[in-house]
């Protein structure tokens, strides 16, 4: 069947020129697709195969100078659990699809107020009042197909979240808040997986990779009780910061998923836009 | 002694009174007198710097010693 599956690839694939001048075949989403529908296989297993076989999927030919077959393979058999779809996580999701993480898990309870227009890339002037989530869904299909969604319309808590990122290879932290934030990080814990924490404040933010075992956030925050609501109340929540912030976390999460060393595990990036900061410090 | 201190925006309401960073201890003091002198709530200092360091509240200080107070981040959203 895969034999069948590939010389059907081969064949539709176009010869095309790569921008450093070689020579690859290409296959079009729109040629994908219709394979995966006459093989009855999913879009990302038809993209994987055509890796696999030397066809490039155009959509991820810019990646792989970067990346490599192997590691663009290994971004779609890719499981990233995003809790929260706010400023940090709606971008976190926009570019782990646009990277080609097969799969995403899905995390929020919230819909769409006028407020979140500043920065939270999947709210739009016509969807106030929507579900994040089911925003979600529609940007998903509408940028990579091939990324398989599970969407989780509920408020994340430490009861509810072990059973949503179990399987995840990581966990990206979109949350507003350092209690939730505690819960997400007992859960990825309590199922060995790898948090990737942001946080912003202002023009301030931060960033730092947790593995089970670690000290973790304790370090940031100390120990104590702390308020859901804190500082960025006061400082605001401008669209630059979460936009750095989410982009440096989808770093960590490729690097995770690759298996790259040089990840902020036991450190964090510190950014300060106001005052021109951009440091990556010890924490232990 | 003298110390030069640098702290990210989210804490400049407690630099207002020490425009150059500029701030003047007791020998022998530590980053908690400074964090004090400063008036900044010390749960909120966890990270920070000295010349480059990593140090804590009972790091003892320096004359010259350059200080970054780094807050914690607390929103997303």
């Amino acid at each position: 069947m895969n034999q069948v599956l590939a010389s059907e690839l081969k064949r539709v694939a176009k010869q095309t020129i790569s921008p450093n001048e070689e020579e690859y075949l290409s296959l079009s989403t729109e040629a994908a697709c219709q394979i995966a529908g006459q093989f009855k296989q999913s879009l990302k297993d038809v993209e994987i195969e055509a890796l696999k076989n030397q066809v490039i999927p155009e959509r991820y030919q810019r990646n792989l100078g970067t990346i490599g077959v192997q590691g663009q393979i290994k971004l779609l058999r890719s499981r990233v659990a995003i809790v929260g779809v706010g400023g940090l996580g709606g971008t976190a999701l926009e570019l782990l699809v646009r990277f080609g993480v097969g799969r995403i898990v899905i995390i929020d309870g919230d819909s769409f107020v006028e407020s979140n227009l500043n920065r939270q890339p999947l709210s739009e002037s016509k969807n106030i009042g929507k579900r994040k989530v089911e925003a979600a869904r529609e940007r998903v299909g509408e940028v990579n197909p091939a990324t398989e969604i599970e969407i989780h319309r509920v408020v994340a808590n430490e009861r509810n979240l072990p059973g949503m990122i179990q399987g995840s290879q990581v966990v990206v932290d979109g949350l507003d808040n350092i209690p939730d934030r505690l819960s997400l990080e007992k859960a990825s814990k309590k199922m060995g997986i790898p948090l990737v924490h942001g946080a912003i404040a202002g023009f301030v933010g931060q960033v730092t990779t947790i593995f089970p075992g670690d000290p973790g956030l304790r370090l940031i925050y100390g120990s104590g009780h702390f308020p859901r609501s804190g500082l960025e109340k006061q400082f605001g929540t401008p669209c630059i910061t979460p936009a750095l912030i989410a982009t440096w976390q989808v770093s960590e999460v490729i690097k995770i998923l690759l298996g790259w060393e040089n990840t902020l595990r036991n450190r964090v990036l510190v950014v300060d836009f106001k005052e021109q900061i951009m440091e990556v410090l010890h924490i232990d | 002694m003298e110390v030069r201190v640098k702290l990210m925006s989210l804490f400049e309401e407690y630099q207002k009174g020490y425009p150059d960073g500029r701030v003047t201890l007791e020998e022998g003091a530590t980053v908690l007198d400074l964090v004090q002198q400063l008036g900044i709530p010390e749960k909120l200092v966890r990270i920070l710097t000295v010349n480059g360091k990593q140090g804590n509240l009972q790091t003892g200080l320096s004359e010259g010693d350059t200080i970054f107070l780094f807050p914690p981040a607390f929103g997303g959203g």
